[in-house]
């Protein structure tokens, strides 16, 4: 059974968001301890993290949409 | 035990939201759920919990530099709650932390010692709580904290790590019972 084309447009639009959500998350927001603390690498580990899930997000995007890309003939040609 | 109304966050489950919302809308309604589709909902699912999770832990605690905010915003039980709509985002999940007040500290030194309590709520009620003891170099300015817990993970990092899991798993709890509901919703309905 074919996986639904709405489920992946979902997730590419979820991925999409997420990837946005991650890359503009500045931990200071949620930190308080750090928030005039002016060390050079006080956070490093937090953004560390919300990158790599910033990278995955897009990487997930990218396959979702290229996922999309391949299948729209087969798509098209159904649907005629 | 705290049993005070007034502290619950007017919030939910996020993850349960966003994966209720997420069920409804781009799961076709006549579609029946196999092995492939439940890869594709569970990835974002883990992806939605951890957010969330990791948010609300590292907001409450986290074991690097810290400033004396931590000692100075403490609600009236000398507790630490974090800031309030990132420490409640895995809401009714939510942590805590405990620092023995400065009149209690053991000066050794160079070095301060006092006694740690990270507490586990359900919405109000204290599931577990992990004891340990905490230090940290007297100078001025932040300093790094450092703790030592009684518990099976005694190094802080590991137990920042042990935390983060344990709030996905519940975030992961919240977001399948999101799914369900959607589709018990759209059963019922039968739309």
């Amino acid at each position: 059974m074919a996986v639904p084309r709405r489920l992946i447009k979902g997730l590419s639009i979820f991925f999409l968001i997420f990837a946005i959500l991650c890359y503009s998350v500045d931990p200071r927001f949620f930190i308080v301890n750090g928030l005039f603390y002016s060390a050079r690498d006080s956070f490093i580990v937090e953004k560390l993290f919300l990158y790599v899930l910033g990278v995955i997000s897009s990487i997930g995007f990218l396959v979702a949409l290229a996922y999309l890309g391949l299948t729209h003939q087969k798509y098209e040609n159904r649907n005629r | 035990m705290r049993i005070e109304i007034d502290d619950v966050a007017p919030e939910m489950l996020a993850s349960f939201l966003a994966l209720f919302v997420f069920t409804l809308v781009f799961i076709p309604k006549k579609e029946k759920l196999n092995s492939k589709i439940w890869v594709l909902i569970i990835v974002p699912a883990i992806m939605l919990s951890l957010l969330p999770a990791y948010v609300s832990v590292t907001s409450v605690w986290r074991p690097h530099q810290m400033q004396d905010d931590i000692f100075r915003k403490q609600n009236a039980l000398g507790e630490y709650e974090g800031v309030f709509p990132w420490a409640k985002l895995s809401y009714p999940f939510y942590l805590n932390v405990f620092h023995s007040p400065a009149n209690q500290w053991v000066e050794d030194g160079r070095y301060v010692d006092g006694q740690v309590q990270f507490s586990i709520f359900i919405a109000n009620l204290r599931v577990t709580a992990v004891n340990g003891t905490f230090w940290f170099l007297m100078i001025e300015g932040p300093t790094p904290l450092h703790y030592t817990l009684d518990f099976i993970f005694s190094d802080p990092e590991t137990f920042y790590v042990f935390l983060i899991v344990l709030f996905t798993i519940f975030n992961i709890i919240g977001a399948l019972l999101g799914i369900v509901f959607a589709k018990a919703l759209r059963a019922r309905v039968g739309r």
